[in-house]
């Protein structure tokens, strides 16, 4: 595919020393949604950061619009705008502040309407919040100023970095209706980052997860942590908490490093007659059954140890497996990595 | 941005204004505090510029860097008084063309009462009368062209110098500032003629110290224009300075010097030989 | 002490009746603090802004220099900038010694490391969230030099107010350099020194509301700036 909006290639950041991103291949496409999901710490913001040439990454190709970008180039400065996690407005009222972008771009026609648009579309009333000190906003008030500021540009792609983090819930639904719309209006491709998996999954169009420096782009993936125990010949990862069942690995763990089973790798048997002979097996209980958002297939959530594992399945298999059996779930050790 | 825009704009427009203009010849001159002080140059100048169309610019600081600023090359001409060091300055090689012009004296002033009774004395007899009566004596103690002169006038004594004693007091300040501490030590203090007069005038004419020795050759303090020499600094204006010291010392600036009064009161009494 | 209201009045007189004497001086202190305010703020603050943005091997030191060069005493300065441009110095032959261009490098001297410091703490001071949040808009690396300058422009403000109030109330420079010569280079702080010598202390005073004045009428003009802060 050449028609990526956006082009990673062999990308590799370091932080004092540690590498904190590592991405082999990684495209982006014009006018998709894309989530990206994962605890603190994984290497979403950085992500995020290296997207919105931001941060400049320590190894690696960027290219946007099949032109090599690097932080300042101007075609991405004009054409990509980033809602940073921690960014700031500027000593200026709200107005001042959202105009930013088009006065640095000298782009100043029907400024004060434009802006009104703007402000109106994250719900903010341009009447009474216009001259406003952006010191008299409140933490959801700020948010939506700051979003309407990268709105205004229309920009051909938008990162929003935990865009609906600490915000209240009116805020937050003002946020995604915005951004929805831009998306609706000019097509803008859209990277999203997000503690809140369903929200993401039910808003994009991938969504992939970040875990230790490493992208997933599976549909879901299941992560195993430490600790990791021995049990006669083989390595166990043991449930903490309520757990029916522990969870075979193929090889003697590094006790720093977590498991990864793709969801897409990992199958669920009535009897255990036809599961291969090499294939890791463990007796889960099904938890939970939900619809993909394509619809296509179903997501099966298992209690297994003290973390939710998640299988998917075929929608024409919806009738074979039904909350609260214990089923056979195995996996080829092949598909199980360490990161 | 455009209240900033206005701001430096103005803040332009004042420097254009504020540029003053330099042209013509000028003619830079280091000179002592006296001479700025009293205004004679505020006289002098514009009838100097206006005969020759010549600008006299003069710096105004202590004797000895007044020298330095000519040994230096940073000035033309020099109008100090300083004779001993002049003629030093003249033998280096740094100035040609020594010629005095005027002197003005230096005089002793005292509480009117006069309690150590020096009244119309020599200024030796004097100085022995409030050294050994320990009179109350005020000294500016700050190496100014007044203090080296009263120094000079204990050596003068032939004893030492009175400076631990109880009753010699340095002030440290300004020749105003020192007699209004002797006035209020009731105190003897040696000082320039003109400073004194302004102090007299002060107090409309009735002031609590009163002129006690005066005219004692002793206290004549000699001005003489000294020009740069052009050997030494090629680039002093020579012609200039010459043009300046010949002009000081015609008859009819020498009447302007005379004529020249502080308060109603003549101050400089011109001496330039024919 | 009757100087006092003397002086008050001489101040409003010798305003009024555009004395010119006085509107040289005036005009003579505007010139060379506006230049040297110039220059100081050209220099001084992109180095205040390297010396508060970047870390480098040695940054400590160096501020530690800066911040001791605050204390440059003016006479010191005065001296050294009098023997580099005195006719027999290495910058003789520009001719700068007794003109007002020659009292403004002394007096550009004497603002930059204040300028330098206290821009370099302002910038220290700025909110770290500021480079990725202008980055985030897309700026050229101009503007986003400009943007953060505005951003920390109080501390700025503070910096240029400190560096003014060295600068026009100096006399060492201005008398060393300058030559207090009368109609060219006599500056409001000169002749409060020329007049007070004198025992006009009626006029030093005078002068010195003048100049207070003018450092008033500064202020105001420049507290716009503090606008949303």
């Amino acid at each position: 595919m050449t028609n990526a909006l956006f082009e990673i290639r062999n990308l590799k950041h370091r932080y004092k020393d540690r590498i904190v991103l590592e991405e082999e291949s990684f495209d982006l496409y014009p006018g998709t949604i894309t989530g990206i999901t994962g605890p603190n710490g994984s290497g979403k913001s950085t992500l995020i950061n290296i997207l919105g040439l931001i941060l400049k990454p320590t190894e690696g190709a960027l290219r946007f619009m099949g032109e090599q970008v690097v932080p300042f180039s101007a075609i991405a400065r004009e054409r990509i705008a980033t809602l940073t996690q921690d960014s700031t407005l500027l000593k200026r009222n709200v107005s001042e502040n959202v105009a930013y972008g088009l006065m640095i771009r000298k782009d100043t026609n029907d400024l004060e309407k434009r802006v009104a648009e703007s402000l109106e579309s994250v719900g903010l009333p341009f009447s009474s919040f216009a001259r406003r000190s952006v010191k008299a906003l409140s933490g959801g008030e700020a948010r939506r100023v700051a979003l309407a500021a990268r709105l205004i540009l229309k920009p051909q792609m938008l990162l929003l970095d935990e865009p609906t983090a600490h915000v209240d819930e009116h805020s937050s639904t003002m946020i995604l209706r915005a951004v929805l719309h831009a998306r609706e209006q000019w097509g803008t491709t859209l990277v999203i980052s997000s503690h809140d998996r369903e929200w993401l999954e039910s808003i994009s169009d991938r969504t992939i997860t970040a875990f230790n420096g490493h992208l997933f782009k599976e549909e879901r993936i299941n992560i195993l942590t430490g600790p990791f125990e021995k049990r006669g010949n083989s390595w166990y990862k043991v449930g903490v908490t309520s757990c029916d069942c522990n969870i075979p690995v193929p090889m003697s763990p590094d006790r720093n490093r977590s498991a990864i089973i793709p969801a897409s790798a990992l199958y669920l048997a009535h009897d255990s007659s036809r599961i291969p002979d090499n294939a890791m097996i463990f007796k889960p209980r099904i938890a939970g059954i939900s619809l993909s958002r394509n619809k296509e297939h179903l997501y099966v959530s298992l209690s297994g140890s003290d973390c939710c594992l998640v299988s998917i399945i075929n929608s024409s298999e919806a009738g074979s497996f039904i909350p609260g059996q214990t089923v056979y779930a195995y996996y080829d050790p092949a598909d199980l990595s360490f990161r | 941005m455009n209240q900033f825009k206005k701001a430096v704009l103005i803040l332009l427009g004042l420097l254009v204004v504020a540029v003053p203009c330099f042209a013509g010849s000028t003619l830079m001159m280091a000179t002592t505090t006296s001479t700025d002080d009293t205004g004679l140059l505020n006289v002098l100048a514009p009838v100097f510029a206006k005969e020759t169309g010549i600008e006299l610019k003069w710096t105004a600081t202590g004797t000895g860097k007044a020298l330095k600023l000519g040994e230096n090359c940073d000035v033309d001409v020099l109008l100090v008084h300083a004779p001993e060091v002049e003629k030093t300055f003249v033998e280096n090689g740094y100035g040609v063309d020594r010629k005095e012009v005027m002197y003005n004296d230096f005089v002793i002033i005292g509480p009117a009462s006069d309690t150590a009774k020096i009244k119309g004395k020599s200024v030796k007899d004097a100085f022995e009368i409030i050294r050994s009566k320990s009179a109350s004596f005020a000294s500016r103690g700050d190496k100014s062209g007044t203090h080296v002169m009263e120094l000079d006038l204990w050596k003068k004594t032939g004893k030492p110098l009175p400076e631990k004693e109880s009753w010699y007091i340095q002030t440290g300040q300004g020749m105003l500032q020192t007699i209004g501490i002797a006035a209020e030590r009731k105190a003897y203090t040696l000082t320039d003629r003109g400073t004194f007069i302004k102090y007299e005038s002060d107090h409309k004419g009735n002031p609590p110290l009163v002129i006690l020795v005066e005219g004692d050759d002793v206290l004549k303090n000699q001005y003489s224009v000294i020009a740069v020499c052009n050997k030494h600094c090629p680039k002093a204006k020579y012609d200039l300075a010459k043009t300046f010291s010949d002009w000081m010392v015609s008859a009819k600036t020498q009447k302007l010097i005379g004529d020249f009064k502080l308060l109603g009161k003549p101050l400089f009494t011109p001496n330039a030989k024919k | 002490m009757d100087f006092i209201i003397d002086g008050i009045i001489k101040a409003l007189h010798l305003l009024v009746s555009f004395d010119s004497e006085t509107y040289s001086a005036v005009q003579a202190t505007i010139y060379v603090s506006g230049m040297s305010m110039i220059v100081s703020l050209a220099l001084g603050i992109p180095a205040g802004f390297a010396l508060g943005y970047f870390s480098f091997p040695g940054k400590r030191a160096l501020r530690l220099v800066v911040d001791t060069l605050m204390a440059l005493p003016t006479v010191f300065i005065g001296l050294v900038v009098y023997a580099m441009i005195s006719s027999r110095g290495p910058l003789g032959s520009l001719g700068l010694l007794f003109t007002l261009p020659g009292i403004a490098i002394g007096q550009a001297i004497l603002a930059f490391p204040v300028v330098a410091a206290l821009s370099a703490s302002a910038v220290e001071s700025m909110d770290a969230q500021l480079r990725p949040t202008l980055m985030s808009f897309g700026v050229s690396r101009t503007r986003l030099f400009l943007t953060s300058l505005r951003e920390v422009r109080f501390g700025l403000l503070v910096a240029a107010l400190n560096a003014y109030g060295r600068v026009t109330t100096e006399v060492g420079i201005s008398m060393m350099v300058g030559g207090n010569i009368k109609w060219h280079t006599r500056t409001i702080t000169t002749a409060i020194a020329l007049e007070t010598g004198k025992g006009m202390f009626d006029v030093g005073i005078a002068l010195g509301l003048i100049l207070l004045l003018i450092a008033f009428a500064v202020n105001v003009s420049m507290s716009f700036l503090r606008k949303y802060e």
